[in-house]
C-alpha cells in the first residue's frame, strides 16, 4: 500500500478516472460532503455577521439616537426659555442670576455629539449639528452681552432721567415761587387800589403800575416760565416712550425750540425786573441753573446725555432683537437637521430589520437545503456502505469457497500436481487479487464511515442552528413592531412638547397623547425591548458557537501534529455531537487541569465523536419509550507524562460475549444501515498506531461502559509519520499496517 | 442752638444704629421709629424721640418691663415718604424691631404703615391724625393714640362757626399740597356737612411740602374780592409761620388756626411777636396742666425738650408699655394687640380713661383748642377768646 499523499491524490484521480465504480462514487461522495461542509461553515458566519450587525443598529441607533435628538430638542427649548428670560429680565441682578448657561451649553454640546456618533456608527451621511450648536451658542451669548449693555444702558438712562427730572422739578418749584412772589406783589397793588377806591382817592400811579408796569410783563413772563418749564418736564418725561425717530426730533427740533423759547422769557423777566435786584437775582440764578442743565438733556457732554443714553438703549435692543433671530435660524437649523436625523434613524432601523427578515429568509432556505443535502449524502453512503458489506460478504464466500477448492486440489495435489500446477497458480493469483480487493473494500467503508458521520453532522447541526435562529427572528420581529408603534408616538410626544412651549397645550392633548400610549403599549415595549435585543444576542452567541466548534471540529487545515486543549476538544466535539444526545442523556463534563497533547485534532476529534456517539446510542438503547434520561459523564486528568480521557455512559453495558471483538472492524450490534461496524476499529487505530497511545474499556452489564483514551503528552510514542496525514479526509491511516 | 444739639443727637443715633445688630435679645425690647430728626420738620421727629425716650427711661430706671430694658431705635427720613420707606424695610428685616412707635407725618405713614401691616408688625401712636390710618374697620396693626385730623378740624369748625358765629364763606383753608392737607381739608369738609352746612366753594389755597413758597397762596388769601375772617392751616411749622407772618406784615386781620401737627411750640418759636392771637388745637393736655402724667413727663424729659410733640410722644409711650405689660412677658405683636384690644380702659394719668377695641385702634379722641397769648400757650376755654384784640396788627 502506498503512504504517500502524493499516491493517494494518484490513487483518487485514478479512482474517479477509471476505477471501480464503487470507488469512485465515494470519493464523490466524499467531495460533496466536504463542500457541503464549507458552505455550510461560509454560510453560518455569514448569518452570524449579518444578524449581529443588523442588532447593534437597532440597539445603538434606533433607541439612543432618538433620545438624543429628543435631548437636542429639549435643551434647545431650556435655552429659548432661557432666552426668553434674559430678555424679560427687569434687573441687572436678575439678568446677572442668568449669565450661567453652562449646563445649557454643556447638554447641548453632549447631545450634538452623542447623536452625531449614534448616527454615524450607522453609517449615515449626519448633518452637522455641532457646528449649528456652536452657532447657536455664539448668538446666543452676543444675545446676552447686547441685552447686558441694553440693561446698563437703561440703568445710566434712568439714573440720568432721575438727575434730569430732579433739576427740571427743582426749576419748576424755583419758578413757581417765583411767580408766587410777583403775584403776591400784584395783588398787593390791588389792594391798595382796591383800599384807596374806599376811601374815595384813587392811586393812579399804582392803577398805572400794575397795568402798565413791567411788574406786569414780568408776573406774565414768570407764569409762561413756569409753564414753559413744565412743558420740558413733561417731554423730558417722554423721551423713554419715542422711538429712535422720535429721539432724533427731539434733538434737532423739541429741544432747541424749548431753550430758545425758555431763553426769551428769561430775557424778558431779566429786562422787566429791572427795579428789583434781589428777584432778578433770582431769575438770573434759574436762567443758569437751566443752562447747566441743558447739556445733559440731549447728548451730553461725554455723549451720555439723555437722550443719546434712551438711543443707546433702543440700539442695544434692536440688535438684541436681530442676535434673537440669528439665534432662532440656527436653532431652526439644528431643529430641521435632527428632523433628518430622526428621519435617517428611522430609515436605519427599517433596513436593518429588512436585512434581519432576508437574512433569516436565506438562513432557512440554506438550512433547509443543507438538511436534505446532508440527509441524502447519509441516505446514499447509508446505501453504498450496505451494498459493500454484501458486496464483501458474497466476495468473502466466494473466497472461502476458492479456499475449500483449493484444499480439494491440494488433497489430489499429489496426484495431479502436474496438471494441477498452472491451474494451482492461476488461483492463487486470483486469490491475491481478491486480497487487494478486500483491502479496497475495507478502504471505501471507512471513507463511507467518515461521511456518514459528516452527514449526520449536517442534519444535526442544521437543527442547531434553526432553534436559535427561530427566537432571533421572533425577536427582531418583535422589535420591528415596537418600532414601528414608537415612531407615530414620539411624533405626538414632540407635537405637546412644542404646544407646551407655544403655551397652546391644553389636558385634551395630554390626554389624547396617554391614550396613544396606551394604545401603544409604551410601558410594555419599553420593557420587553431590551429582552428582545438580548434574546436575539444570546441566539446569535448560539449560532456563533456552533459554527465556532464546527471550525475547530473540522480543522482543515491540520498536517501535522499540533499542541491541542483536549478539554476544548471534548466540548467542541460536545457541542457538534449535542442533537445525538440531547434528548436522551445529560452529559457531566468533569475536566482536570491538563497540559497541551500533541496530536492530530481532526482525528482525536474522530474518535472522541465515535466513542460519544457510540456511549449515546447505548444510552438510547436503554432509556428508549421511558421517559428517563441516561448520563455521559466525561473526565480528563494528568498522568506523570500522559493524559487520559475517560468516557463513561449509563448503557447497557458491553455483552461479554462480544468484548473481544469491538475493535474488530465491520464488527457492529447496530442493524444493517446503520452502523459500519468501523468507528471503534479506526479509533484503536487511531489511537494506538497513529499516536502510540491506548484505547481501553471497562464495562459492566446493566451499568454501563467507560471508553479510557490515553496519549503522551509530547506525542512521542507516536509511530505515525508526521505530515503524512492528509486533512480531512484522513483514510491512510486506518490502511496503513500495523507498526 | 437746640437745633443743632438735637441734629448732632439725630446724626449720632444713626451713625450708631448699624451696630446694633440686636433684634429682640432676650434683655432688650427695640421699637423702631422712622421720623424727620433733619430738614424742616425735623422738630417733630426730635420731639417724638425725646418723649419716647423719656418714658422708656423711666421704666428702665425701674428696671425695664418683665426685666426687659426697652430701646428706641430712631431713624431720620427727612419728612420724605421714600426714605421712610426705606427705613421701615431696614427696622423690620434688619433690626428685627418688635414694633415701630410715635412715627411723624402723614406722606410718610401712607408709605410706613401698610409696611408695618404686612410685616405684622404694630404701627403704634404715629404723630398724625391722618383718615388713612383711621379705617374702618381699622387695621389691625395700625393703632393710634392721638385724636385725628378730622376731630381736631370739627372741634375748630365748630368752634369758628358756633362759638364764634362766622359762616363758611369766612372761612379760608391754607393746606399742604400733599396726603397731610388733603386729610385736613377732607376732614374740615367733613365737619361742616356734620355742623349741617350745604356743601360750598370753600377758600383753599395751598403750598409745596418741604418748601417755604407760600406767596402764591399768600395772593390768593389776599385777593380784594375775597374777604375771609378765619384761616384754617394744615401745615408745618415754617410755612405756616411765614404765612402768618407775611399775611399779618400785608394787613390780613383774621384768626389763624393750627391742626396740632405744625408744632405749637416750634410755631411760637418762630413766630415771636407775631405768634400772638394764633390758635393751636393739641391733642395732648397743655404742659401746665394738673395732672399726673403731666408731673411725671416734667420729671422725665429735659426743659429744652418739653413740648406739645415730645409730650405726645411720652403719652404714646406709655400707652405701648401699658399694652405690653397687659399682654405679659414674652408675648408676641398679635398677643400686645390682642391685650390692648380686650383688656379695657387704661388710665395714664391724662384726666379721662383710654381705651381701644377691634372696631376703634384709637386710644384717644380729645381735642384741647389753645391760643398763644403773652407769648404763651393758653387753654382756649371759649372761642370768642379768639377774637382779635388789637386792630394793629402788622409787625410787633
Amino acid at each position: 500500500m502506498s503512504s504517500t499523499p502524493i499516491s493517494f491524490v494518484r490513487r483518487m484521480w485514478s479512482a474517479l478516472r477509471g476505477g471501480s465504480g464503487l470507488e469512485a462514487r465515494l470519493v464523490l461522495l466524499g467531495l460533496i460532503g466536504a463542500s457541503v461542509c464549507l458552505s455550510l461553515v461560509a454560510t453560518l458566519i455569514f448569518v452570524q455577521r449579518s444578524l449581529e450587525r443588523s442588532q447593534r443598529q437597532l440597539a445603538e441607533l434606533a433607541v439612543p439616537a432618538e433620545a438624543r435628538i429628543a435631548q437636542i430638542e429639549s435643551s434647545l427649548d431650556a435655552a429659548f426659555r432661557r432666552q426668553g428670560r434674559i430678555a424679560d429680565a427687569r434687573s441687572t441682578e436678575e439678568l446677572e442670576q442668568l449669565r450661567d448657561r453652562h449646563s445649557v451649553e454643556e447638554e447641548m454640546r453632549e447631545a450634538a455629539h452623542a447623536s452625531l456618533v449614534a448616527a454615524a456608527s450607522g453609517g449615515a451621511a449626519v448633518p452637522d449639528l455641532s457646528a449649528h450648536v456652536e452657532r447657536f451658542l455664539v448668538a446666543d451669548t452676543a444675545f446676552f452681552g447686547a441685552i447686558e449693555r441694553k440693561h446698563a444702558l437703561d440703568t445710566d438712562f434712568n439714573k440720568k432721567l432721575g438727575e434730569v427730572d430732579a433739576g427740571v422739578a427743582a426749576l419748576v418749584a424755583s419758578s413757581r415761587s417765583l411767580a408766587g412772589v410777583l403775584r403776591l406783589d400784584y395783588t398787593l397793588q390791588l389792594r391798595t387800589i382796591a383800599e384807596s377806591l374806599q376811601r374815595g382817592t384813587v392811586r393812579v400811579d399804582v392803577v398805572r403800575a400794575s397795568t402798565f408796569g413791567t411788574g406786569r410783563q414780568a408776573r406774565e413772563a414768570a407764569v409762561r416760565l413756569v409753564e414753559a418749564l413744565m412743558d420740558l418736564g413733561w417731554r423730558i418725561d417722554a423721551v423713554r416712550d419715542q422711538s429712535i425717530d422720535g429721539l432724533a426730533s427731539m434733538t434737532a427740533n423739541v429741544l432747541p425750540q424749548s431753550r430758545a423759547n425758555l431763553e426769551t422769557i428769561f430775557q424778558q423777566l431779566h429786562k422787566s425786573l429791572d427795579t428789583d435786584p434781589v428777584l432778578r437775582t433770582r431769575v438770573d440764578a434759574i436762567g443758569a441753573q437751566f443752562r447747566d442743565l441743558l447739556p445733559q438733556l440731549a447728548n451730553g457732554i461725554d455723549g451720555r446725555g439723555l437722550i443719546s443714553l434712551r438711543r443707546g438703549v433702543l440700539e442695544e435692543q434692536a440688535r438684541a432683537a436681530s442676535i434673537r433671530v440669528e439665534t432662532e435660524a440656527a436653532a431652526q437649523q439644528l431643529t430641521s437637521d435632527s428632523e433628518r436625523l430622526r428621519a435617517e434613524v428611522a430609515g436605519f432601523a427599517d433596513r436593518s430589520i429588512r436585512e434581519a427578515g432576508a437574512t433569516r429568509k436565506s438562513t432557512r432556505v440554506f438550512s433547509i437545503l443543507l438538511a436534505v443535502v446532508g440527509l441524502l449524502s447519509c441516505l446514499l453512503a447509508g446505501r453504498r456502505i450496505a451494498q459493500g458489506i454484501d458486496e464483501l460478504k458474497i466476495r468473502n464466500r466466494s473466497l472461502t469457497d476458492l479456499k475449500e477448492s483449493l484444499t480439494a486440489l491440494n488433497a489430489s495435489l499429489d496426484t495431479r500436481v502436474a496438471e494441477r500446477t498452472c491451474e494451482l497458480s492461476e488461483a492463487n493469483g486470483r486469490l491475491k487479487h481478491e486480497i487487494v480487493e478486500r483491502e479496497k473494500m475495507e478502504l471505501e467503508l471507512r471513507l463511507a464511515q467518515k461521511l456518514e458521520g459528516l452527514g449526520r453532522l449536517a442534519a444535526g447541526v442544521a437543527h442547531e442552528i434553526n432553534t436559535p435562529v427561530q427566537f432571533v427572528s421572533d425577536s427582531i420581529h418583535f422589535v420591528q413592531d415596537s418600532i414601528g408603534e414608537l415612531g407615530p408616538l414620539l411624533v405626538k410626544y414632540r407635537q405637546l412638547e412644542s404646544a407646551v412651549a407655544a403655551g397652546t397645550a391644553t389636558s385634551a392633548d395630554a390626554a389624547e397623547l396617554s391614550e396613544a400610549r396606551e394604545s401603544a403599549d409604551l410601558d410594555y415595549m419599553l420593557e420587553n425591548l431590551p429582552t428582545a435585543l438580548s434574546r436575539s444576542l444570546d441566539g446569535l452567541g448560539r449560532v456563533a458557537a456552533i459554527v465556532k466548534s464546527m471550525k475547530a471540529f473540522a480543522h482543515p487545515d491540520q498536517k501535522e501534529m499540533t499542541e491541542v486543549d483536549l478539554n476544548r476538544a471534548i466540548e467542541t466535539t460536545l457541542t457538534i455531537a449535542r442533537s445525538e444526545y440531547k434528548l436522551i442523556a445529560d452529559v457531566e463534563t468533569v475536566l482536570g487541569e491538563i497540559p497541551l497533547v500533541r496530536c492530530h485534532a481532526g482525528e482525536v476529534n474522530q474518535v472522541l465523536l465515535n466513542i460519544i456517539v457510540n456511549a449515546a446510542h447505548a444510552i438510547g438503547d436503554v432509556v428508549r419509550g421511558t421517559e428517563k434520561k441516561g448520563l455521559i459523564r466525561i473526565g480528563t486528568e494528568r498522568q506523570s507524562d500522559s493524559v487520559a480521557i475517560s468516557i463513561s455512559d449509563s448503557g447497557g453495558g458491553i455483552p461479554l460475549a462480544i468484548r473481544d471483538r469491538i475493535f474488530d472492524p465491520f464488527f457492529t450490534t447496530k442493524e444493517v444501515g446503520k452502523g459500519t461496524g468501523q468507528g471503534l476499529a479506526i479509533a484503536r487505530s487511531v489511537i494506538q498506531e497513529k499516536h502510540g497511545g491506548t484505547l481501553g474499556f471497562e464495562s459492566e452489564l446493566g451499568k454501563g461502559t467507560t471508553f479510557t483514551i490515553r496519549l503522551a503528552i509530547d506525542g512521542s510514542r507516536s509511530s505515525a509519520q508526521p505530515g503524512l496525514a492528509p486533512a480531512s479526509l484522513d483514510l491512510l491511516p486506518a490502511l496503513s499496517p500495523a507498526a | 442752638m437746640l437745633n443743632a444739639v438735637s441734629l448732632l443727637l439725630a446724626v449720632a443715633s444713626v451713625a450708631v444704629v448699624p451696630k446694633q445688630e440686636a433684634a429682640q435679645s432676650a434683655g432688650e425690647i427695640t421699637v423702631g421709629m422712622s421720623g424727620a430728626l433733619t430738614g424742616p420738620a425735623r422738630a417733630l421727629g426730635l420731639g417724638m424721640r425725646a418723649g419716647i425716650d423719656g418714658y422708656f427711661a423711666r421704666i428702665n430706671k425701674e428696671g425695664g418691663l418683665f426685666g426687659r430694658r426697652l430701646k428706641l431705635l430712631a431713624l431720620d427720613d427727612g419728612y420724605e415718604p421714600d426714605r421712610a420707606g426705606k427705613n421701615l424695610h431696614r427696622l423690620i428685616d434688619q433690626e428685627k424691631v418688635f414694633a415701630i412707635l410715635g412715627d411723624p407725618g402723614t406722606p410718610t405713614a401712607a408709605v410706613a404703615a401698610p409696611i408695618a401691616s404686612k410685616a405684622h408688625i404694630p404701627f403704634f401712636g404715629a404723630y398724625t391724625g391722618a383718615g388713612l390710618l383711621r379705617k374702618t374697620p381699622p387695621d389691625r396693626y395700625v393703632i393710634n393714640y392721638r385724636a385725628s385730623y378730622a376731630e381736631e378740624t370739627s372741634e375748630m369748625l365748630r368752634g369758628l362757626l358756633r362759638e364764634m358765629q362766622l359762616k363758611p364763606g369766612d372761612l379760608a383753608f391754607f393746606t399742604q399740597n400733599d396726603a397731610y392737607g388733603d386729610a385736613g381739608f377732607a376732614g374740615a369738609v367733613s365737619a361742616l356737612k356734620k355742623l349741617g352746612y350745604a356743601e360750598q366753594e370753600l377758600l383753599h389755597v395751598r403750598y409745596p411740602r418741604n418748601t417755604e413758597d407760600v406767596e402764591r397762596a399768600l395772593a390768593e388769601l389776599l385777593d380784594p374780592v375775597e374777604h375771609p375772617r378765619a384761616v384754617v392751616m394744615i401745615g408745618t411749622t415754617a410755612p405756616c409761620a411765614k404765612f402768618i407772618r407775611l399775611a399779618r406784615r400785608y394787613g390780613f386781620r383774621g384768626i389763624f388756626v393750627n391742626v396740632s401737627f405744625v408744632n405749637g411750640d416750634a410755631l411760637l418759636q418762630a413766630l415771636g411777636g407775631d405768634a400772638e392771637g394764633v390758635v393751636v388745637t393739641e391733642v395732648v393736655p397743655p404742659l401746665d396742666a394738673e395732672l399726673a402724667a403731666i408731673r411725671n413727663f416734667r420729671a422725665d424729659v429735659a426743659e429744652k425738650d418739653r413740648g406739645f410733640v415730645s409730650l405726645e410722644g411720652y403719652l404714646a409711650a406709655s400707652a405701648f408699655v401699658e399694652g405690653l405689660r397687659r399682654a405679659g412677658p414674652g408675648a408676641s405683636a398679635e398677643a400686645f394687640i390682642d391685650a390692648l384690644e380686650t383688656s379695657g380702659a387704661m388710665d395714664l394719668g391724662t384726666g379721662a380713661p383710654l381705651s381701644l377695641t377691634p372696631a376703634d385702634h384709637q386710644l384717644s379722641h380729645r381735642v384741647w383748642p389753645t391760643i398763644i397769648r403773652g407769648g404763651k400757650f393758653r387753654a382756649l376755654r371759649h372761642w370768642r377768646e379768639a377774637r382779635p384784640i388789637a386792630k394793629g396788627g402788622g409787625r410787633s
